[in-house]
């Protein structure tokens, strides 16, 4: 199950793939050394690591946040301002529906403060030019299938954390992404909440056919929620390991209490403990 | 939300004011001072009350300027502030122009404006704009620039023009800090308005409150000083009042400064 490395390629086309990636920045720090990985379509993989090993970079680069100083980021967004650099009258209507194509959640909601729930899940279609009235039938369907019917009026300081990030997934949801980038985005809700929200998240995501990069420092999140996890080691980072979590979707609440899942977070705290050994200082928080 | 606070709460401080003009007037009464020295409480309202004619004239003149000059440093405050945030280059190309505008003491520049600008009315206005109008700059470029690193990702991510960047992300951030800009403008408009009255003197036929003070003051009248600095001073609390209100339901539903705000 566990292999050393270079991760293997999946069975369907690549949507998001890093080839020998570095990145360093201005400041001089190497946040990322030769960085090889591929996301199919419709795939959930998660990166997992400890803190400051770089996972959120991998992320920002598959956002084309950020650019690699070394390596190539092949990636629905990456082409998107890439073609748009090239010619803008050509690619113009290209760029236009790639656009649409890669969503970003945040450990924090990041919601505006200003705008209700619905103007907050609405701003992804506004910034492609549709109009509230446009756009209401979508935002009224992704707010009820995130459980927020109820709450389209209301203030993001009204809302509970669990409530709040539902909103920040319905916004990137409301666009059908083909690619759905999470930056531990459960990481500062309660383990109830937390639970509910990997269940929850596996249904949205399932038959979508959309891909998700889950970056986690939770092995028992990383296992139950994807097929492939991805172990990355710090300083600089890069990726280790590769875990393949066989087990159908959909998953419940029961698949945490299998010897399966029992086995796969052993294996991976493994890994994890391997790989971060070197560390002089022994920053293993996660377990 | 917190609890509405009890009665004795809420009439506060208007128990206080109260107490110090009863003082006040205690004070006189009791040491026999004489009214062209100062003048009790009691004799204020009556002289307001005896000249309420000749000075509600002058306090409506006062009134427009003041009112003039905060919505032109309104207008003028966001859209530089505005132009400043599209165009980096512009900002450090004039902002050391706003700052010396704002610390050139206007009593000195006034009698200046005076001279240069013929309408003695557009030169008071000039005059309070140039006192109001850069606390709402100053704070309003702070706050196009406050925005959330990760909402900037995501304009960026959605590829939002600059203009659309501006209007949803940039300007509703500087908000809160616009109206806290504002509320410190509404009272500098109308110290800005006295000020360059006070310079133009008593002279001319339409003239605010300033020229009712000078006159008085010529005249020994104390009284009718104090009457007319009263008006001022309850065009200054009206002035905050409206602006508190206006702060309250610009950002009462999803602010923190409105949220817990003492009630």
């Amino acid at each position: 199950m566990l292999t050393a490395q270079p991760p293997s390629t999946p069975s369907s086309a690549p949507l998001i793939t890093l080839h020998q990636v570095g990145k360093r920045f201005d400041g001089g720090l190497q946040a990322l050394a030769g960085v090889s990985l591929v996301v199919a379509a419709g795939e959930f993989v998660a990166l997992l690591g400890p803190s400051g090993c770089g996972k959120s970079t991998v992320l920002r680069l598959a956002a084309g946040l950020d650019a690699p100083s070394a390596g190539t980021v092949t990636a629905p967004a990456v082409q998107a301002s890439a073609s748009r650099m090239v010619s803008h009258s050509v690619s113009h209507t290209i760029s236009h529906t790639i656009s649409n194509s890669t969503a970003f959640v945040f450990q924090e909601p990041t919601l505006m403060p200003w705008a209700s729930v619905f103007d907050n899940v609405w701003l992804p279609l506004r910034l492609q030019g549709q109009s509230r009235a446009t756009a209401s039938a979508t935002v009224r369907q992704v707010l009820a299938s995130v459980g927020l019917a109820d709450f389209d009026t209301a203030y993001p300081a009204q809302l509970s954390g669990g409530m709040k990030m539902r909103a920040s997934i319905a916004r990137a949801l409301v666009t059908q992404p083909q690619v759905l980038l999470m930056d531990e985005p459960f990481a500062a809700l309660d383990d109830i909440t937390r639970q509910r929200l990997n269940t929850d998240l596996l249904q949205w995501w399932q038959g979508k056919g959309m891909a998700a990069l889950f970056v986690t420092h939770s092995v028992a999140e990383a296992v139950f929620l994807s097929q492939r996890v991805l172990v990355m080691a710090a300083r600089p980072g890069r990726v280790v390991a590769e875990v393949a979590i066989d087990h159908p979707y959909p998953r419940h609440a029961d698949f945490r209490h299998s010897a399966q899942f029992a086995q796969a977070c052993r294996t991976l705290g493994d890994a994890l403990v391997l790989a971060n050994s070197d560390l002089a200082n022994g920053d293993l928080a996660t377990r | 939300m917190s609890p509405s606070p009890t009665l004795p709460a809420r009439l506060a401080p208007a128990a206080v004011i109260l107490a110090l003009l009863l003082g006040w007037e205690l004070l006189v009464r009791l040491f026999h001072i004489p009214a062209y020295t100062l003048p009790a409480p009691s004799l204020v309202a009556s002289t307001l009350v005896a000249n309420f004619g000749s000075l509600a004239g002058s306090w409506w003149v006062t009134v427009k300027i003041t009112a003039g000059a905060l919505a032109l440093a309104c207008a003028g405050g966001a859209l530089i502030a505005g132009m400043f945030a599209l165009s980096p280059t512009l900002e450090r190309a004039l902002f050391p122009v706003a700052v010396v505008l704002q610390v050139t003491p206007i009593v000195a520049v006034a009698p200046l404006i005076l001279i240069y600008v013929e309408s003695t009315t557009a030169a008071l206005l000039l005059c309070a704009w140039i006192v109001a109008f850069f606390p709402i700059l100053s704070n309003t470029v702070i706050g196009l620039r406050a925005t959330d690193p990760n909402l900037r990702d995501l304009f960026r991510l959605y590829r939002a023009t600059p203009w659309q960047r501006l209007a949803l992300l940039r300007a509703p951030t500087a908000l809160p800090y616009f109206v806290a800009g504002l509320k410190i403008s509404g009272g500098l408009s109308l110290i800005g308005a006295v000020t360059a009255e006070m310079v133009a003197g008593a002279a001319g036929r339409e003239t605010g409150l300033a020229s009712r003070i000078l006159e008085a003051s010529f005249r020994t009248e104390t009284p009718k000083m104090f009457a007319a600095l009263a008006l001022l001073v309850a065009t200054g609390v009206l002035i905050f009042w409206l602006l508190d209100a206006l702060s309250r339901w610009l950002l009462g539903p999803w602010h923190a400064s409105e949220s817990s705000r003492p009630q």
